[in-house]
C-alpha cells in the first residue's frame, strides 16, 4: 500500500516540487550574499578555511540548478542524487554543530544576521527531505518531466 | 539496475560540472565576487576595539568596572548568558539602548559565541562610533568564560 502511494506519479511530482522549491528558494540569498554564506560555512568550523569560498561560490548554484532540474527534468534522478548528497552534508554539519553546542545561523535559507539558528528543527527538515530523495531515486521521476530520466 | 545507477551518476556529474562552471563564471564577473581560495584571516573578527582575555574581563567584572554586553541573538541570550550581562543587537537601536551606560564610563565588554564573534566586533565598533571609550571584545566569547568556570545564567542553566 505504502509502496503504491510512494510510487504514484502525483506523489513523486509533489515530492519533486517540494524539494525543487526548497532548493531554489535556499539558493537565492546565498547567490545574492556569497560573503555572508561563506561566513555561515566558516561558523560550522568543519572545513579548512582555504576551501570555504569555493564552497560558497559553487554550492548555491548547484542548489539552484538541481532545484530547477528536479522539477522540470531532464536529469530528475541526477538532481535527486546531488540534492541527496548535499542534504547528507547538511545533516552531518548540523548534527555536529548541535553536538558541539554551537549557536550559529544554519545558513539554510536567509544567511547572516537574522538567519535561523541550527537546531533539531532544521535537522529534522533535512532528514525528511533526504527521505523524499530516496523515494524519488527508488521510484524514478519519469512523469511530468521534459525528458524521461 | 547497474545501468540506471550509472545513468544517474552521469547526470549528477553533468549537473556538478555545470554548477561549478556557472558558479565560477558568475563569481568572476560580479563586483563582490570572492577570492577562490580564502585568505588566512578572511573570517577573523575585524574590529577597532581592543580584545580582552577572559581573566582580565573577570577581574574588571569583579571590581565592578565593566558592563558585559551580549551581542548574540535574543534567543541565545535567553537560553544562556554571562551572569548580569545585557543583550543588545549589533544595530543602531541596540547601541541606542545602551546609551545610559556611557556617563558612568566603565569598561564595556562585548561578547558573543565563538562562532558568532563577528557580531561582537560589529557591536563594539558601533559603540566606539557612538562615543563609548573603553570598549573591549571578549577574546574567547562565552565559551571561554564558561570554560574558566565563571558564572552564567539563563533558561538552560
Amino acid at each position: 500500500m505504502l509502496v503504491k502511494i510512494l510510487s504514484n506519479k502525483y506523489t513523486l511530482l509533489a515530492l519533486r516540487l517540494v524539494l525543487g522549491g526548497v532548493f531554489i528558494y535556499a539558493s537565492v540569498y546565498k547567490i545574492a550574499e556569497p560573503a555572508e554564506f561563506a561566513r555561515s560555512i566558516y561558523n560550522y568550523r568543519m572545513m579548512p578555511e582555504a576551501t570555504i569560498n569555493l564552497m560558497a561560490i559553487v554550492m548555491p548554484w548547484l542548489e539552484l540548478i538541481s532545484g530547477i532540474l528536479i522539477i522540470i527534468g531532464p536529469f530528475v534522478r541526477g538532481s535527486a542524487l546531488l540534492i541527496g548528497l548535499m542534504l547528507l552534508v547538511f545533516v552531518i554539519a548540523i548534527s555536529s554543530a548541535i553536538a558541539r553546542g554551537l549557536d550559529i545561523s544554519c545558513g539554510c535559507f536567509k544567511v547572516g544576521e537574522g538567519g535561523r539558528i541550527v537546531g533539531l528543527e532544521t535537522l529534522i527538515e533535512d532528514i525528511l527531505m533526504l527521505i523524499a530523495v530516496f523515494v524519488i531515486l527508488a521510484f524514478g521521476g519519469r512523469s511530468f518531466s521534459i525528458r524521461r530520466s | 539496475m547497474k545501468r540506471l545507477f550509472a545513468g544517474t551518476l552521469k547526470e549528477a556529474v553533468i549537473i556538478l560540472v555545470l554548477g561549478v562552471a556557472v558558479g565560477l563564471a558568475v563569481n568572476f564577473v560580479r563586483k563582490d565576487g570572492l577570492g577562490i581560495i580564502a585568505e588566512a584571516d578572511e573570517f577573523r573578527v575585524r574590529t577597532n576595539a581592543e580584545f580582552v582575555t577572559t581573566e582580565d574581563a573577570w577581574r574588571l567584572f569583579e571590581e565592578g568596572k565593566a558592563f558585559l554586553i551580549d551581542a548574540r541573538d535574543p534567543a541565545s541570550f535567553r537560553r544562556e548568558r554571562i551572569e548580569g550581562a545585557l543583550n543588545a543587537s549589533p544595530t543602531q537601536a541596540g547601541v541606542d539602548s545602551l546609551a545610559w551606560i556611557a556617563p558612568a564610563n566603565p569598561y564595556v565588554i562585548v561578547y558573543a559565541s565563538e562562532a558568532s564573534q563577528r557580531q561582537a566586533g560589529v557591536l563594539a565598533d558601533k559603540l566606539l562610533d557612538a562615543g563609548f571609550k573603553k570598549v573591549r571584545v571578549l577574546l574567547d566569547g562565552i565559551e571561554g568564560w564558561k570554560k574558566a568556570g565563571h558564572p552564567v545564567e539563563g533558561a538552560s542553566g
